[in-house]
This record gives C-alpha cells, sequence and structure tokens, in this order.
C-alpha cells in the first residue's frame, strides 16, 4: 500500500521516469480501483494547494491592509510635516505687515484736495497783492507766495484767504510746521473757511507724523457735519 | 504562515529552500512575499482582477518554489527575472480565460491533460467528477487531525518524509516516523472514505 501511495504520489509531482508514467498509466487503464486512487491523491494535491494558497492569500490580505495602514500614516505625517514647514517658513520669511504710511495717505489727499474753491483764487480783484498770490499760485511759486506774505500781518478777517493761502505754500514747500500754525492761526481766529482749514492741516499733522492730532481734526469735521466727513472717515477706519 | 525570516541575498534564499529544516518552510514564505509587488503590476497591466492577480501569483509560486525544490532552476537569470517571467505569462493565461470566458471549472484540468493514456485519463476523471467524494475528501481530512491532516497534504503536496518531519509542529523525529505516520493516516483516510 505504501509503495502504491508513492507511486501514485510520483506520478502527480512528475518524478517518475516515461517508463513508469507508461506502467503508472496502464495500471490505470485497467484497473478502476487504482485509478479512484489516483484521483483520491490527485485531488489531495490540489486540495494541498489549494489550502496553501488560501492560508497565503490570508497573510497577504492582512499584510496589505498594514501596508496601507503604513502608507496612510506616512500621509498623514507628511501632511503634518508639510504643514509645520509651511508654517515655518512662513513664519520665517513672512512680510511684516506694514503699517500705513501716513504721509502716503496725506500726498494723496492733498493732490486730489480741490484748492480752487478758495476765494482769492476763484474771484476776481484788483488788488495788486492778491494779484501777485494769485498769479504766483497758478504758477505754483509757492516760494514766491511765502516771500510776499512774509511781513503781511495776516490775523484779520479780510487776509483770512491769504492766510489760508500761506498755509498751503508751507505745505507745498515741505514746511509742514510752518503750515499747521497757519492753518491753526485761521482756525483760533473762528474765520470763515473752518472746514477747509481743519482738513488742510490734518494733513499737514500726517506728513509729520502727528496722526493723532489729524483724527481730532476729522473727528471735528464729522461732528460738525464739515465737508470732507468723507474723506476724514475713510481715514479714521485707516488710522484709528 | 505568519513565521518570518529576512534572507539576505537570493542565494540564501534558495539555500535555505533546498535544506532540510524549519528554515526551509520560513524561507518558501519570504520567497512568496519577497515578488508580492508583481500582484498589484497584474492588476494594472494585465487588466485582471485582484483574485485572478493573486492566483497567477500563487501559481507562479507554486512553479518556482517547484523548480527551486527540484534544482530545476540553475540561476542563470536571477530569480527575480525568473519569477517575474512566468508570472507574466501566468497573467496572460488568466486573462485569457478571463476574456474567453473559460474559467477553470476543475482545478485538476492541467494535470489531466498530462496523462497520456486516454483511457486511463477517463477512469481518473470519473472518479474526480464525483464530487461527494470530493467533499468527502474535505470533511473526512479534518476527522483525521491537524498532524494528520498536514503529513497527507504535504506529502501530496510533494515534500519528502524528511521534509515533513522538519515541516511538523512540533517537528517528529525524523523521515521513518512521517513514513509510518503517514501510512497509518491514509489507511484511515480510506476507510472512512469508502
Amino acid at each position: 500500500m505504501e509503495n502504491i501511495d508513492n507511486f501514485i504520489a510520483d506520478y502527480w509531482n512528475d518524478n517518475l521516469s516515461d517508463a513508469d508514467r507508461k506502467i503508472f498509466e496502464q495500471k490505470c487503464a485497467a484497473d478502476e480501483n487504482f485509478a479512484k486512487l489516483a484521483a483520491l491523491h490527485l485531488e489531495l494535491k490540489k486540495t494541498a494547494i489549494e489550502e496553501d494558497k488560501a492560508a497565503r492569500k490570508v497573510e497577504f490580505q492582512k499584510n496589505q491592509m498594514k501596508r496601507n495602514k503604513d502608507r496612510r500614516g506616512i500621509i498623514i505625517l507628511g501632511i503634518i510635516l508639510s504643514g509645520i514647514v509651511a508654517w515655518l517658513l512662513y513664519q520665517t520669511f513672512k512680510i511684516p505687515e506694514i503699517p500705513p504710511e501716513p504721509v502716503i495717505y496725506a500726498q494723496q489727499y492733498w493732490k486730489n484736495t480741490d484748492k480752487s474753491n478758495f476765494g482769492i483764487i476763484r474771484g476776481t480783484t484788483k488788488d495788486s497783492l492778491i494779484l501777485v498770490i494769485k498769479n504766483n499760485y497758478e504758477n505754483e511759486n509757492f516760494e514766491g507766495i511765502i516771500e510776499t506774505l512774509k511781513n503781511e500781518d495776516l490775523n484779520v478777517s479780510d487776509k483770512a484767504d491769504l492766510l489760508l493761502m500761506r498755509g498751503i505754500a508751507y505745505f507745498e514747500t515741505k514746511n509742514f510746521e510752518a503750515s499747521i500754525n497757519d492753518f491753526q492761526t485761521y482756525l483760533d481766529n473762528d474765520f470763515e473757511a473752518v472746514d477747509e482749514a481743519l482738513w488742510l492741516q490734518s494733513l499737514a499733522f500726517m506728513r509729520i507724523d502727528k496722526t493723532n492730532q489729524a483724527i481730532s481734526n476729522w473727528e471735528i469735521i464729522i461732528k460738525e457735519d464739515y465737508q470732507y466727513q468723507e474723506e476724514a472717515t475713510a481715514l479714521i477706519d485707516v488710522f484709528k | 504562515m505568519s513565521q518570518q525570516k529576512t534572507f539576505r541575498t537570493e542565494a540564501d534564499l534558495i539555500q535555505a529552500i533546498c535544506a532540510i529544516s524549519y528554515d526551509s518552510k520560513l524561507a518558501e514564505n519570504a520567497l512568496f512575499q519577497r515578488f508580492e509587488y508583481l500582484i498589484k503590476i497584474g492588476q494594472y497591466k494585465h487588466q485582471l482582477s485582484e483574485e485572478n492577480a493573486f492566483d497567477a501569483y500563487h501559481d507562479t509560486f507554486m512553479v518556482v518554489l517547484n523548480d527551486i525544490r527540484k534544482q530545476k532552476f540553475r540561476g542563470d537569470s536571477t530569480l527575480k527575472t525568473y519569477f517575474s517571467r512566468i508570472f507574466n505569462n501566468k497573467c496572460i493565461d488568466y486573462f485569457r480565460k478571463s476574456t474567453t470566458n473559460k474559467n477553470r471549472v476543475h482545478t485538476w484540468t492541467d494535470d489531466l491533460e498530462k496523462v497520456a493514456n486516454r483511457e486511463a485519463g477517463q477512469n481518473i476523471q470519473k472518479y474526480l467528477e464525483q464530487t461527494e467524494l470530493l467533499n468527502d475528501l474535505k470533511v473526512e481530512l479534518k476527522k483525521l487531525g491537524t498532524t494528520c491532516k498536514q503529513i497527507i497534504l504535504d506529502y501530496a503536496f510533494g515534500y519528502s518524509f524528511a521534509e515533513i518531519a522538519v515541516r511538523l509542529t512540533p517537528a517528529m523525529k525524523n523521515a521513518q516516523t512521517v513514513k509510518s505516520k503517514k501510512s497509518q493516516c491514509m489507511k484511515k483516510l480510506l476507510e472512512q472514505i469508502h
């Protein structure tokens, strides 16, 4: 029996010589019991292979799940690390937030402020002083305006427009302190164009970085419902 | 199956597979896992389902393992090349089977084709087609107990008695002990089936 078993197993495992294979097959053809045993052995071989396959498949799936889990872990770790690196890079190289620059705003608003509404510029006159100032203004000769009005007493209501004009001229020649003083004199005397004076003075304050004082002017403009309140509100939003 | 050992080189692996020791079992596991990535390649390159790609891979493993054990693999190419080439052909076979709808009905068809004597083939096939016999076989194998089942299946798989002795857990004393045990188990199995 043992020998028969070995003979059959060797046949299915290709371990027989050609002659022995022939003998095996002749025996299968002639002896049904032998053929049945051969069939049983073949089935045993297939069962062995199927069982091996099933066990390896379980192991493969287990390994695959572990690999997927590892891969997921690596991806998550990668995302976290990338986030940290990005944050560090941002912290290292970020452009510092630039605070609003009052000078730039002052320049822009100064440029956009229509100064042609002032009486001496708009109106017609035969007053030689006013004509000189008007001429200098139109020719943007601000030094000329300052020079002309240097010895003039402008602290009187009929020369209030000239006072305002000199404040503008100081501003244009970048003498902001003097400009502020002229506007302040105008305000102290409570001359007519308070709104103009408050507004132009606020811009002069900004040029010398006295933003808080500019804000005080804007708050008055808004409170008193003066012209330029729209601009004042916008600037308060930026600087307050 | 989960026991693992790392084999640094292909030569170490091949040597361990051929050795009659418990390491040969670990070496087989290592061989199987060594090229598992091919399963994914089989899926994408040959458009196989994961199941078919796995079957093709296992078939390849069986061929390569057998060739190593019988020293048919002589190392003319690397094990990787050898394995990949066989796997590629197996994938093509599985792809053809899936596209022509000629799925394998019986797992023993290939072996029967090797039987040259027509009458012998018919006689064997007659018993293989008796599904009760096959169903009984699995049940009866289970009834025999773990050791008997493993000895019978390992033997049918093609392992020698000496190899089976070291593969068993716990290992058996020697080949002769396995041989006697196998006779008893086989006798018992035949009694149960008939």
